[in-house]
């Protein structure tokens, strides 16, 4: 991919020499400006991303219209609505979908033979797409939230810093669940069912669309219990200050405890799937 | 012999791992279709409903949407889908050369019957939402539920028509365009009254997709007191949808005059 692009350039043996460094400003900047191609779907794409939060503001104005409940405001729930979308585009994995394509097709081999593990290069790839849809969905989203929508700041640089760091646990812990579905897919089912159904699941135990103090006691039980919370519910609290300074510890001791048995497992199934594929190519 | 019925078993295991895929994936597709009930109630469950509404009657809003875009699918995701393609490729051209109209011959080619199951899921959740809801089931109230959900249809089909005219004359838009149109049926899943004056002019008037689902229930559940023009607005609305389709028709038609082929 990177080869033919250079030699797509007019004078690419040149760039190639002297300008190897840029490669990857070349590739960002190509990746925005293919994005940008159709105008007018950039502005529509961009207008449903608003029209989705519109439609979850509105419905919590009329649910909170009499008043707080639980303690929360209809501002409370703005910056959960906006910090909910923004990680739903940051998430949006492909690897599941595409291990099961290399795996099939045989070209993991071609994967494996690159001077990176195969995983370090999905998390690239993965970050690579999450980063141009900040760029040129989530923040101008959030632009949007903070003028007209009341999008408020957490209440200390503490929480800020703890928002961050969890955020970035949260997402390595979806691109795992991702990951580990995909290896999983492959030994069982179709990878593209197999995510259709985490993804179902994930929306309901995560708390995507409502915080988890709203929940059912049975299912809060459940959510808690699983890692899908990670990725949404548990920054977001902090951000909004529900998390006090004193529980930031045991939520830093979940992350990082399912961090480890995500790994774990992914270590296993990746130990397993290589030495089926092995069977099959032989 | 034993060759023979080691191809036989060989074969029993080929058919049994794709059954198991395919009921699998069955199973999936279900939970996918009831997860959106299962998200409205649980959104609402705390609140015991939203601006007035019960939980059963929220869920026949969105149950006629589901309803109608499962019953207009079969006919038109497939064959609005693939005509992107088609213009860009510039097969179109074949379609307009034979001597059936190009829409009845993209829906033959491309029926697909595995909406089925999602029919009969939706049709479930708007029965027993209607019969949880507040509603007196009387002959004209049934007639009028019949041509609500012909008119959801209708609308439904317009926005796939509508979405793949698009192609015709600024290419790869339809996808986006469709998607917005979506999104804004999306607004329909709770009652419109949540939302402000302006916007619900917007979705009655211009994009009128409470036709499909929120004032026909207006009238089916008697909510006469929040509704603009009650209770005409809801005796039209049925039409109002059908109109709606058929306008996708004459946008689509109106597409295909101005379509250019790519050329081979």
């Amino acid at each position: 991919m990177s080869l033919m692009l250079i030699s797509d350039q007019p004078g690419g043996l040149r760039f190639r020499f002297f300008q190897i460094s840029s490669i990857y400003y070349q590739f960002a900047s190509r990746f925005m400006r293919a994005r940008l191609v159709y105008r007018t779907s950039f502005w529509l794409d961009l207008a449903s991303q608003f029209l989705e939060i519109l439609l979850l503001v509105y419905l919590w104005r009329a649910l909170l219209s009499s008043g707080p409940v639980a303690n929360t405001t209809l501002n409370d729930m703005i910056v959960y609505i906006v910090l909910g979308q923004m990680i739903h585009h940051f998430t949006g994995s492909k690897t599941a979908e595409y291990i099961e394509d290399r795996l099939t097709s045989g070209d993991i081999a071609v994967d494996l033979a690159r001077p990176v593990t195969f995983r370090t290069m999905m998390f690239l790839e993965d970050l690579g797409s999450s980063v141009s849809s900040l760029v040129l969905g989530s923040l101008p989203l959030l632009v949007v939230a903070i003028i007209w929508l009341d999008f408020g700041a957490p209440p200390s640089l503490l929480h800020l810093c703890a928002f961050l760091l969890l955020l970035a646990g949260g997402l390595l812990v979806a691109f795992y669940i991702s990951y580990i579905a995909g290896l999983i897919g492959f030994h069982f089912v179709r990878t593209s069912n197999l995510v259709w159904l985490v993804g179902t699941i994930q929306i309901f135990l995560s708390g995507r669309m409502i915080p988890l103090w709203f929940y059912p006691d049975w299912l809060r039980v459940v959510a808690e219990a699983a890692p899908f919370k990670l990725v949404y519910y548990t920054p977001i609290s902090v951000y909004m200050g529900r998390t006090s300074v004193s529980e930031f510890g045991s939520a830093f001791l979940v992350l990082l405890s399912w961090l480890a048995v995500l790994v774990a497992t992914e270590s296993l199934l990746w130990k397993r799937t290589m030495s089926r594929l092995v069977l099959q190519g032989g | 012999m034993s060759l023979l019925l080691r191809l036989a078993y060989m074969n029993l295991r080929t058919q049994m791992e794709y059954r198991f895929n395919f009921w699998f994936l069955l199973t999936v597709k279900m939970m996918g279709y009831a997860s959106g009930y299962a998200m409205i109630w649980l959104i609402l469950n705390r609140f015991r409903g939203v601006d007035g509404w019960s939980i059963p009657e929220v869920m026949t809003l969105w149950a006629l949407v589901q309803l109608s875009y499962t019953l207009a699918a079969p006919f038109f995701f497939h064959s609005m889908g693939k005509l992107e393609h088609h213009v860009v490729t510039g097969n179109f051209d074949h379609f307009l050369v034979q001597p059936l109209h190009p829409v009845a011959n993209l829906i033959a080619r491309n029926f697909s019957w595995t909406y089925s199951s999602q029919i009969i899921l939706n049709a479930a959740v708007l029965f027993i939402s209607l019969s949880q809801a507040n509603m007196s089931w009387t002959v004209g109230r049934i007639a009028f539920l019949f041509l609500t959900i012909l008119g959801g249809v209708a609308f439904q089909s317009f926005v796939f028509l509508f979405g793949a005219a698009m192609n015709f004359r600024w290419l790869h838009s339809g996808r986006s365009v469709s998607s917005n149109l979506r999104l804004m049926i999306d607004f329909t899943q709770y009652p419109l009254s949540i939302y402000p004056k302006g916007l619900q002019s917007f979705l009655t008037f211009v994009v009128p997709v409470g036709m499909i689902n929120y004032y026909p229930c207006l009238y089916l559940f008697g909510r006469g007191n929040d509704a603009w023009f009650y209770p005409w607005l809801s005796w039209i609305a049925p039409t109002v949808a059908i109109g709606v389709g058929l306008l996708g028709l004459i946008f689509w038609q109106h597409g295909v005059n101005s379509y250019q082929s790519s050329g081979s």
